[in-house]
């Protein structure tokens, strides 16, 4: 990386990072040109996807893919206000087809599946996996009577809903675990580059001064 | 709204209804002709996807071009994003990502920028520990206890003080979360079963113009 | 000093903040050399590749995005690395707009990736041992797609036609794969539907620490293989694959980040404590 694209990396860093101290027009910038760029991104993608699957072929003879053109067409004219309407027949195709397969995977993979793998015999080769398939299935089946169980369980079948919220509680626990690791992973590998580029390091002292500055005036209202 | 908005609306979700439909019954299905017909609709629904991004780009300039006009909030970061947009966009349209621009500005500026989004949550987590994370009841010290040792597991530092917490830590993910989400994920699986069987008979229709629920 | 522990729990965040800050950095300038133990998981995925024929098919999904490169790409580039020294035919695709940008990093070199992967150091040759297809579009439904019909893009991602590339001949749908890797911060019950309730073809995940939980549960039900989670995950694999690389250089960071987290919750619960057990709210 040259001089400019260090400098660059520790502003628009440091920008995104200035959100911590307070909300500012230089946090607004960076963020904004951020979704600026995803957008364009995704659609220059998609249209080199397009051009590879569908033009390509469509130049050669394959004319069944000029129906795909014809139906994206709407998404251009769902700007104006007489042919907006129009957006909805490929919108509905895209819902179907998402719908129809989603629903198959989540029934097999997430709900069969899933309770398939709970459903194990309870004895197992050794005393510690044992006790790990009795505590999944208690688990697996008290969490599910937390959720799907919309009515107050009272009497001596509350424990099960209970137990299941425990269950939940700890899952709950390793996630914020996972997910810590996970935001200190994205920013060592920030913290990396910010501490070993020059540039970048004059950006952290610029942030300092600016921020030694603000609280000073802060102090002398 | 348009006077035909009605008859498409009752188009599209008939059009939803025997697509989504088809591909529920195509799964249990081997016969050639149907399952190249799947094969050939996902394809151009593939390619259809891709091309969508249009209408989000459309929207964003719309939305950004009166807040200009209008001098609203934020006004001038509404300038940066337009260019922003459309300046990769175009490049990136006529020669490619790998435009020696559109790539700059990716490796530059979108990809620390990405990553200073990820990496502030690290902050927001720390004082979060500090300040809501209290053992208030029960499952409060569940969740903390828990958290905490699979922290310390996750951190392979922590075998130096004692060598059972990556052992304890793995037990905590390998049963308790794996069956916490476990419940939480056949019941999200369900939900949406439901809420696509909704879709698919026509009683959910805000993906079509936000109007109509029963 | 109940006044005293009260103004600590109510001290500004920004201290925490810039505390914090100061105490990660410090493997920044000094690295501490904290010792890595590679996990379950991670040799669970070496002895897997490890022990896969030669001229086995390896789908990887390049899916990684830029926020989460830290840890994907650095677990992207370890598995590329290990799958290339082998006898193996790798296919490399991706189902997110940002893959082609991260798969060209890793042969760059790049400031989440490390330094340059070379192919041709392993033996191999673009075409007959390794091909990348490019981007398509679409979620779900490319993944159904793709596992029906892996020739769908027609060309490579530099617009060579496939007909020209001998390794496609290894792959024409799911049923040709050995095993699929994919580094995504999403959309992971929809691979496992489309590929491995469809086609059995054993999964391995490549995941950021924010997805990991979800994973157990499949693990657990043997609906995937395997999985590296976050740096962690890449700097372990690093490890046994002894090519110590960007991830294990993170860890020191990681490692005293987390330990951070915990002192926050373990003082915040003392002061938290304390004030209770001496009457305060």
């Amino acid at each position: 990386m040259g001089a400019i694209e260090n400098l660059l990396f520790g502003i628009f860093t440091l920008a995104i990072w200035s959100l911590v101290y307070r909300e500012n027009i230089v946090y607004r910038i960076a963020e904004y040109f951020y979704t600026g760029f995803a957008a364009a991104l995704i659609l220059v993608q998609g249209w080199e996807s397009a051009k590879k699957i569908a033009l390509a072929p469509l130049l050669k003879g394959e004319y069944i893919w000029g129906l795909v053109f014809i139906l994206a067409i709407p998404f251009i004219l769902f700007f104006y206000k007489r042919t907006r309407p129009l957006y909805m027949i490929p919108t509905a195709l895209l819902v179907g087809i998402g719908t129809g397969i989603g629903m198959r995977g989540a029934i097999h993979t997430q709900i069969i599946g899933q309770l398939a793998g709970s459903m194990r015999p309870l004895i197992q080769a050794t005393p510690l996996d044992t006790l790990n398939t009795i505590l999944i299935t208690i688990g697996t089946f008290g969490a599910l009577s937390y959720f799907l169980f919309t009515t107050n369980i009272r009497g001596p079948l509350k424990v099960i809903p209970r137990i299941g919220r425990i269950f939940i509680m700890a899952g709950l626990g390793g996630a914020f675990a996972n997910t810590g690791m996970g935001r200190f992973a994205n920013m060592s590998g920030v913290l990396l580059n910010l501490w070993n580029k020059t540039e970048a390091i004059y950006v952290i002292a610029g942030a300092l001064i600016v921020i030694a500055i603000d609280v000073l005036r802060q102090r002398m209202k | 709204m348009s006077s035909y908005e009605g008859e498409i609306r009752s188009i599209a979700i008939i059009i939803t209804a025997i697509v989504g439909f088809f591909f529920l019954i195509e799964y249990f299905i081997v016969w050639t002709p149907v399952n190249k017909t799947a094969s050939n609709i996902t394809a151009y629904g593939t390619v259809l996807l891709g091309l969508a991004g249009i209408v989000g780009i459309g929207n964003l300039t719309r939305f950004h071009l009166k807040n200009i006009f209008r001098q609203g909030k934020n006004w001038i970061p509404s300038i940066i994003l337009l260019i922003s947009l459309w300046l990769p966009l175009v490049l990136g349209l006529l020669y490619t990502r790998n435009h020696f621009i559109f790539s700059y500005i990716y490796n530059s500026i979108y990809l620390p920028t990405s990553q200073a989004f990820f990496a502030i949550l690290a902050f927001y987590i720390v004082s979060g520990a500090y300040r809501a994370f209290k053992a208030r009841n029960l499952d409060a010290a569940v969740l903390l206890i828990a958290g905490i040792l699979v922290f310390m597991s996750n951190s392979p530092a922590t075998g130096i003080l004692w060598p059972g917490f990556q052992p304890l830590g793995k037990w905590i993910q390998d049963v308790f979360t794996a069956a916490g989400l476990r419940g939480i994920t056949i019941g999200i699986a369900i939900g949406s079963v439901v809420t696509s069987l909704r879709v698919l008979t026509g009683r959910e229709r805000r993906h079509l113009a936000g109007r109509g629920v029963e | 000093m109940i006044m005293s522990i009260k103004k600590l729990m109510e001290i500004d965040s920004r201290y925490l903040y810039l505390v914090m800050l100061i105490l990660v950095s410090i493997p920044i300038i000094q690295p501490l050399g904290l010792p890595i133990r590679p996990s379950d998981y991670a040799i669970k995925v070496y002895n897997f590749i490890e022990s896969l024929p030669p001229e086995s098919v390896v789908v990887i999904d390049a899916a990684q995005t830029a926020g989460y490169g830290a840890e994907l790409q650095t677990q992207y580039v370890v598995i590329l690395k290990h799958v290339l020294k082998k006898d193996l035919k790798l296919i490399i695709v991706s189902f997110s707009a940002e893959g082609p940008m991260l798969v060209d990093m890793a042969y760059e070199g790049g400031i989440i990736s490390g330094k340059p992967v070379d192919p041709a150091k392993y033996g191999d040759v673009y075409g007959e041992d390794y091909v990348y297809l490019g981007y398509i579009p679409g979620g779900e439904t490319a993944f159904v797609s793709f596992a029906r019909d892996c020739w769908m893009t027609k060309t490579d991602a530099s617009g060579t036609p496939l007909e020209e590339l001998p390794i496609m001949q290894y792959c024409k749908t799911a049923e040709d794969w050995n095993v699929i890797i994919a580094f995504t911060g999403g959309n992971h019950e929809q691979r496992i539907a489309q590929w491995y309730n469809a086609y059995l073809v054993p999964l391995i995940f490549g995941v950021p620490g924010v997805s990991a939980p979800r994973m157990y549960s499949y693990m657990a039900s043997g609906q995937v293989y395997s999985m590296l989670s976050s740096l962690i995950g890449a700097a372990e694999y690093e490890i046994l694959t002894n090519e110590i690389g960007l991830a294990a250089a993170l860890m020191d960071v990681l490692n005293l980040g987390q330990l951070c987290v915990v002192a926050a919750v373990i003082i915040g619960n003392l002061g938290y404590i304390v004030t209770r057990i001496r009457g305060g709210k």
